[in-house]
């Protein structure tokens, strides 16, 4: 992928979408593809987490702790951030489901996009929000 | 007893215990593996003849290279310690069987089964090195090798030497060797097991996750290792660098082992033999017990004081005057000279150096470039040397001095390089905010920017609007006036929210104004004002449409649409009328903030005032809109005056990064005229520590000599203060904890941060650093690789002095290291009403803040409280 072609993606994402173009330019300069073959093995559950990946086009399914498929992902969805916030391990493994074309941002780029462009943040915790009817308490 | 000892390792309090398993890694690993060596070079001598060793010398060359190609390919698809250990299970398994076939086949195995042991175990020495090397990287970081690593490699050297004397001492048959060879690299292979369930690597976000790469990601990954081992001056320099001092080791361990023999053959005609072993196993001795004070408690504390960049001219320079006097020395001096060298400087010195120097190879290839640098220098040097000085024409001395000036050069180009080559490193790895978007499209490879160019072109002919619109942008950014001509040529389709967009990217374009600009506008079949007031912005109207513009936007000014307003006003603004400049001082305070944008975009070049310039700075500092400030601030750059300077810069603490680099462009443009004021301000403790920075980074620019009498004695003093928050925030008393006890803590330790990143940007702004931000950025980055860095590309930047007392502050070091550093560097007996009072007669406005906040939730503590 071209630079631009790169940034013109990651200006269409809901994470980046408010950026102005200097801004998804330097981050498509640092964002990594991966082009996954089918079933290809994306992270594994428990793996240790560094990355945040959107898919460019493919799909690529989610899988918990009891092998069940809790989502498949399509173009312009992100996945693999939740890790990289709590400091945790994956939670979940990622797999392609036939061929699919990866970019990828490092959770130290993640962090420095959030502090200079708030809105990536904001972004972001409006996605939590929409699949979080209550933010549970103590675990609950 | 434990304290003393870490101390004079130069080890810090809890690491001992990591320290002395990576040790122990080491010299398992270096013993087992030049066991095998070793023994590998008697049986080749013993069995076959020394003639064959060039041959030997060929085919190890050869195999190391395959390997370490197979190895940095290794690297792409797994974690380091993965092939580490797989290098390791190779090497058990090949001793394993060695073992059992010498034990079976009663010790007289074929000629050739010798040759290839020799060969096998070459290669198995040098890279279990090499990723040793690599997989102790994972654990340590840039500041942490400095001390710790020399103690790795004497460890190495410790397991070199005890191999010297199990071969010496003949205690072992061959196929006992070969089974302890077995036991130890199996003790290797468990150690290694061990530590990497016990400890944790340091975070490194820039390597990939764990994958297994398809054939076309793998193809691409070796290519842009190539790419950018090739493209790092700073790598080919180090590489090259390594291979002159192999040759030199190899040409110089030739000469004075010839001395040596001339000497004593000459000087001691019965039993020189004997006389030149005792010599010869003498000096062996005394610079074995030279390398063990140097390894464990010399170099450690030499590179802290001298740093990498003084320390790896040692070796070259130690060749250069050896060669430099043995041309004309018939004593034995200079060829001891070399002996000390090559047995003493090159292991002690060079190979820690070699260690730290990589941290200045590109981050992501570093572990790859090892391998490649270890395994084409040896085999290439022992080649290359074998080669010139089995030469007739060439004398070895003359090769020598040769050798050794072009070793200086090198490693005063590698010296040069190296603290850009780490400044490189961090930003490669940082994201690039502040680079516009026409540098960054300028800045393509050719291949790229004409793909780029035709995918522009075919996004504004998609029917995506949001692609659309941002083609525009990128083409105007891009300030090409043949692509903008292929744009414009396909305008005419683009649906008319498209075409304004283009309107407003095109405004502050160079090409605004350009004929093939404005005639294509014109045909645009659209009804907007927009159209007209771009085209007057542009100067094309004529007095009559000038007319009809003017009375369109008086009427617009009443309209209830803010939108319709704020056009009406960029109209008044834009004709200039005589009763515009008044509306649109008014409007600057518009509660509708497109109204309140477009007066100040509108009063850009027509301030005459000053008296308006203070209206402009009280509006900046109410509203925040990032477009409504940048017109204000180039609204007053049209009449600035010096005594403007102080309340300009008095606007930094509140505005963003690239509103203050406008600030600094303002003040720069009026030259050295701004001096005096702006050193008022950078000398002024009451000034916020914002503007002081903006302050100082301009005078270092505009007087850097100015600055410089200045930096020293400020930068001691905010040192002094960094350290006085640092200390009382982590020794604010534990029986007192409570929300207001925690605000001032954490009030504490923000200033401690806005103090280190004063520091650090004075620092930058007066030495070389063209982005001090970003040293400031990786300071604070949670990749500590990369935080490591930027200490050491710091330690570039300002004195040894400076650097030793910043240090502490700024390093991962353990807090007692921390509290020991405080303790030295300010007052630290104040008590708590005491630290109150400091804070409260602080000419620092925060400080009394700080006191003031803790004063609102709470009465002072009794005396001695703390």
């Amino acid at each position: 992928m071209l630079l631009i072609e790169k940034a013109f993606f990651l200006k269409k994402t809901a994470l980046f979408s408010e950026l102005d173009l200097d801004l998804v330019l330097a981050i498509a300069d640092k964002a990594e593809e991966r082009l996954c073959s089918d079933e290809e093995l994306i992270f594994a559950i428990n793996q240790d987490a560094h990355r945040l990946y959107a898919i460019v086009h493919g799909k690529v399914a989610i899988v918990d702790a009891s092998d069940t498929v809790v989502a498949e992902l399509e173009a312009q969805d992100f996945f693999g951030d939740e890790a990289l916030f709590s400091q945790k391990n994956r939670g979940y493994t990622a797999t392609a489901k036939g061929e699919a074309h990866l970019i990828s941002i490092t959770r130290t780029h993640l962090i420095e996009i959030m502090l200079e462009c708030p809105q990536v943040a904001i972004s972001l915790i409006r996605a939590y929000a929409k699949v979080t009817p209550f933010r549970g308490r103590n675990g609950a | 007893m434990k304290e003393r000892a870490e101390r004079l390792l130069h080890v810090y309090a809890g690491e001992g215990a990591k320290a002395a398993l990576f040790s122990c890694l080491a010299f398992f690993l270096s013993f087992g593996a030049s066991l095998g060596l070793k023994s590998s070079d008697v049986l080749f001598l013993t069995h076959l003849s020394s003639d064959l060793l060039p041959a030997a010398y060929g085919c190890i060359a050869c195999c190391i290279m395959v390997c370490a190609a197979v190895v940095v390919h290794a690297f792409h698809t797994h974690a380091i310690y993965v092939v580490f250990r797989r290098i390791i299970s190779c090497a058990i398994i090949f001793y394993a069987v060695t073992a059992g076939y010498l034990l079976l086949n009663g010790q007289h195995p074929a000629a050739w089964q010798y040759f290839v042991l020799k060969v096998i175990t070459q290669i198995l020495f040098i890279q279990l090195i090499s990723c040793f090397w690599s997989f102790v990287d994972q654990y340590y970081h840039f500041q942490d090798a400095k001390r710790l690593y020399t103690l790795f490699n004497s460890s190495i050297y410790c397991g070199i030497a005890c191999t010297g004397l199990v071969i010496h001492t003949e205690a072992l048959t061959t196929p006992t060797l070969f089974v302890c060879i077995f036991f130890l690299l199996s003790a290797v292979l468990f150690l290694s097991q061990t530590m990497t369930t016990r400890y944790t690597e340091v975070p490194d976000d820039t390597e990939k996750e764990e994958i297994t790469a398809t054939a076309a990601l793998k193809k691409s990954m070796m290519k842009s290792f190539f790419r950018a081992f090739m493209s790092s001056r700073f790598t080919l320099f180090l590489m090259l660098g390594n291979l002159l001092l192999y040759l030199l080791m190899t040409t110089t361990e030739i000469g004075y082992l010839s001395s040596f023999q001339h000497f004593f053959s000459a000087s001691h005609t019965t039993q020189s033999s004997d006389t030149l072993t005792r010599f010869y196993g003498t000096a062996l001795a005394i610079v074995g017990v030279c390398n063990f004070i140097m390894g464990w408690f010399c170099y450690s504390r030499l590179i802290i004081r001298f740093g990498v960049t003084t320390l790896l001219l040692v070796t070259p320079l130690g060749f250069l005057v050896t060669y430099a006097g043995w041309p004309f020395d018939s004593t034995l001096t200079f060829a001891l000279i070399g002996f000390f060298v090559v047995e003493s400087l090159y292991p002690m010195i060079e190979d820690n150096n070699f260690n730290l120097l990589l941290n200045g190879v590109p981050l992501k290839i570093k572990a790859k470039v090892r391998v490649v640098i270890e395994s084409f220098s040896e085999p290439v040097g022992m080649a290359l040397s074998s080669l010139l000085l089995s030469s007739a024409f060439i004398n070895w001395k003359v090769l020598g001095i040769f050798l050794a000036l072009s070793s200086v050069i090198v490693a005063t180009c590698i010296r040069k390089q190296y603290f850009g080559a780490l400044f490189a490193n961090l930003k490669d790895h940082a994201l690039n905010l502040q680079k516009t978007a026409h540098e960054w499209l300028k800045g393509l490879p050719r291949r790229e920017k004409k793909k780029t160019e035709e995918l522009l072109i075919s996004f504004l002919n998609q029917k995506d609007v949001a692609s659309q619109k941002l083609a525009c942008e990128a083409i105007v950014e891009w300030g090409d006036a043949i692509l903008l001509r292929q744009a414009l040529a396909v305008s005419h389709e683009l649906i008319e929210p498209v075409k304004i967009h283009f309107l407003h990217c095109m405004e502050n374009s160079e090409f605004a104004a350009a004929s093939f600009v404005t005639s294509t506008i014109q045909t645009w079949n659209v009804e907007d004002i927009q159209v007209e007031l771009y085209l007057a912005k542009q100067g094309l109207l004529s007095e009559e449409q000038r007319k009809e513009l003017l009375q369109k936007g008086t009427s617009l000014l009443i309209s209830k649409k803010e939108e319709e307003v704020a056009i009406a006003l960029q109209i008044l603004g834009t004709l200039k009328s005589t009763t515009s400049h008044a509306t649109l001082m008014q409007d600057i305070y518009n509660p509708s903030l497109p109204i309140a944008r477009a007066a100040a975009e509108a009063l850009i070049g027509s301030i005459t005032d000053t008296r308006d310039v203070d209206i402009l700075i009280a509006a900046i500092q109410v509203r925040k809109d990032a477009l409504f400030r940048r017109y204000c601030l180039l609204a007053i750059a049209s009449v600035f005056e010096v005594p403007f300077i102080a309340p300009l810069l008095s606007l930094t603490p509140i505005l963003h990064s690239d509103e203050i680099r406008l600030i600094e462009k303002i003040i720069m443009g009026f030259g050295p005229q701004a001096t005096g004021e702006l050193t008022r301000v950078f000398i002024d403790t009451h000034a916020k520590d914002r503007v002081r920075i903006v302050a100082g980074k301009i005078l270092s620019r505009l007087a850097l000599n100015t600055l410089n009498q200045y930096l020293n004695s400020t930068i001691e003093k905010e040192i002094e203060r960094a350290y006085f928050y640092y200390y009382y925030a982590v020794t604010l008393p534990t029986e007192y904890q409570g929300k207001e006890t925690e605000l001032l803590r954490e009030g504490l330790l923000s200033r401690f941060e806005s103090v280190i990143d004063f520091i650090i940007q004075l620092l930058g702004a007066s030495k070389w650093i063209e982005d001090t931000e970003l040293m400031v950025f990786s300071l604070k980055s949670n990749n500590i690789k990369i935080k490591n860095q930027a200490i050491e590309t710091l330690e570039g930047c300002c004195s040894p002095a400076i650097f030793k007392l910043l240090y502490p502050l700024i390093g991962d070091l353990p807090m007692k290291e921390k509290m020991r550093a405080c303790v030295g560097a300010t007052e630290t007996g104040c008590s708590f009403d005491e630290l109150l009072t400091r804070l409260r007669s602080s000419t620092n406005p925060l400080d009394t803040i700080l006191t003031a906040t803790w004063n609102l939730f709470h009465s002072p503590l009794p005396q001695g409280a703390l």
